[in-house]
């Protein structure tokens, strides 16, 4: 661990990178992301000017409903150069990152796992996956793998033969994080409210961080929150504040974590048709 | 004068997005004319003229859309002129889409709503097949991997196109949209379609109301494909 560190690190000290491209960022591999901030839904600048967050960094992002959660995670998604209404400037490893990473899918730095519950694609599972593989310059039989790793996150099976727009809430939303395990395996993760998922969500956050992954991930649930070690506070469109957790809050995630287990052993109950003892 | 040719399926966010376009066209010191192209009814006029840039509209009533719009560029081209605009932006109805409004010198945009499911890059036809650029809208409403599937199938359609992720409701997109209008190189001289408008003319195109074969003349297409000329 201690290794992967330090070459990281001399990676990112080293001269080659800076001298290679001295302006504009093309590298594939993201050491850091940096926010710089812009303004809030009423035109005033974002209290956290700049959030820098590390190689391998779990960090949330809190705050009420149209605080502005999602605008930042779109910012993230776009990589913003101050052109979102935001006017939000979103740098990796210092430097503004060139036009293509922003978009082709080959060269995409980001995954992003939305709030959408629903595929409106008329398309079977398979095929679906397969041209989603192709798109992101990777080898179409990775839909196999996708399918089979949906399947240990949801109770009702998904079949390549079905239609993507049959699937339940529930194996959709399965489906999109095994596909951003498998075929976006980015290395910059944004997750928008995974708890409302129906599936996992413990086991569905393992599988979206990987090793070394940058995650951003939206939530209102406690025990998701506390396990970032940091988080951004959103209010009326702008970040307020940064909040690293403590001994304290640690203390109490474990007390949560507990809750939680019992609480999804007792939701699996009564979706068997038991009685709760 | 640089001229803009947006076209795409009715609802497709064309008139948002070019709202914000033109917002961004603006204030990087350009002075856009906007044309918007109707059948029989508009009110996008209303929306453009809030934001201060010179605006007309044009209403084909019974002549086809498309062909109403190739037919009066010059016309539109010349407006534009008078106002002092430095871009002509046109609008284009967006029905059929068979013709594809686009001259060769102009830049030709196709708009098109992500909503629709990744067959319809493949339907569109010339609309997209022959547009410099396409606009993605509505990506909010569906997954990352949806977006990029949706990208492939209209690189499948169009290999050279250069593609925008837009949304109309919170202008994202719109700033690389304006840009592309602003480095577009002027027009000059005569300028061609890109693609040919559909075969006329038949005898429903001059009023005929009755419906079966015996009362068309024309070029016409039979539903198994042959197409042959009727008439004298």
């Amino acid at each position: 661990m201690s290794q992967a560190i330090s070459q990281s690190m001399s990676e990112a000290m080293g001269p080659t990178l800076m001298t290679i491209n001295p302006m504009i960022n093309t590298a594939i591999k993201p050491l850091t992301l940096t926010i710089r901030g812009g303004v809030d839904k009423d035109g005033h600048p974002d209290a956290v000017s700049e959030i820098e967050i590390a190689h391998g960094e779990i960090i949330g992002i809190v705050g009420p409903t149209g605080s502005g959660k999602s605008t930042l995670i779109a910012d993230i998604e776009q990589f913003a150069s101050g052109d979102t209404p935001s006017g939000r400037r979103i740098l990796i490893n210092g430097l503004e990152p060139a036009a293509e990473l922003r978009s082709d899918p080959r060269k995409k730095l980001v995954a992003q796992l939305s709030q959408n519950m629903h595929f409106l694609a008329d398309m079977s599972v398979g095929e679906f996956l397969r041209m989603h593989a192709k798109s992101r310059g990777k080898d179409p039989r990775l839909a196999d793998k996708v399918i089979a790793l949906a399947n240990t996150l949801t109770g009702e099976p998904v079949n390549p033969a079905f239609q993507l727009t049959i699937l339940s809430g529930g194996q959709s939303r399965a489906l999109m994080v095994a596909d951003i395990a498998v075929i976006s395996d980015s290395p910059i993760v944004l997750i928008d409210e995974i708890e409302n998922a129906g599936i996992k969500k413990q086991e569905a956050l393992r599988l979206l961080s990987g090793e070394g992954k940058i995650v951003v991930v939206v939530t209102h649930d406690p025990m998701l929150a506390l396990m970032a070690p940091r988080r951004i506070v959103m209010k009326n469109g702008g970040m307020t504040k940064v909040i690293s957790t403590n001994e304290d809050e640690q203390r109490i995630f474990k007390d949560v974590e507990r809750v939680d287990s019992w609480l999804t052993a007792l939701r699996e109950t009564i979706r068997q048709g038991e009685v709760v003892a | 004068m640089k001229m803009v040719v947006v076209a795409g399926t009715p609802g497709s966010g064309k008139t948002s997005v070019l709202m914000h376009a033109v917002k961004d066209l603006l204030r990087a010191g350009h002075s856009p004319a906007l044309v918007k192209i109707d059948c029989m009814w508009t009110e996008d006029d209303a929306r453009f003229k809030r934001l201060k840039v010179p605006v007309a509209v044009g209403l084909s009533k019974d002549m086809c859309p498309d062909h109403y719009a190739i037919y009066n560029f010059d016309e539109m081209l010349a407006w534009a002129a008078a106002q002092g605009a430095d871009i002509m932006l046109n609008e284009t109805a967006g029905l059929c889409l068979r013709c594809a409004p686009y001259p060769d010198k102009a830049l030709a945009i196709c708009v098109i709503d992500v909503t629709t499911g990744p067959n319809s890059p493949l339907k569109v036809g010339p609309l997209l097949t022959t547009a410099d650029a396409a606009v993605m809208t509505k990506g909010d409403l569906v997954s990352q991997a949806e977006r990029e599937v949706f990208r492939e199938r209209i690189l499948e359609a169009n290999p050279r196109c250069r593609i925008i992720e837009a949304n109309g409701l919170s202008g994202k997109g719109s700033g690389e949209l304006a840009e592309l209008m602003a480095s577009w190189p002027d027009i000059s001289g005569e300028m061609v379609l890109r693609h040919n408008p559909p075969l006329a003319i038949c005898t429903l195109c001059t009023g005929e109301l009755r419906v079966s074969k015996e009362h068309h003349r024309g070029v016409l297409r039979h539903l198994d494909g042959f197409m042959e000329y009727t008439g004298e």
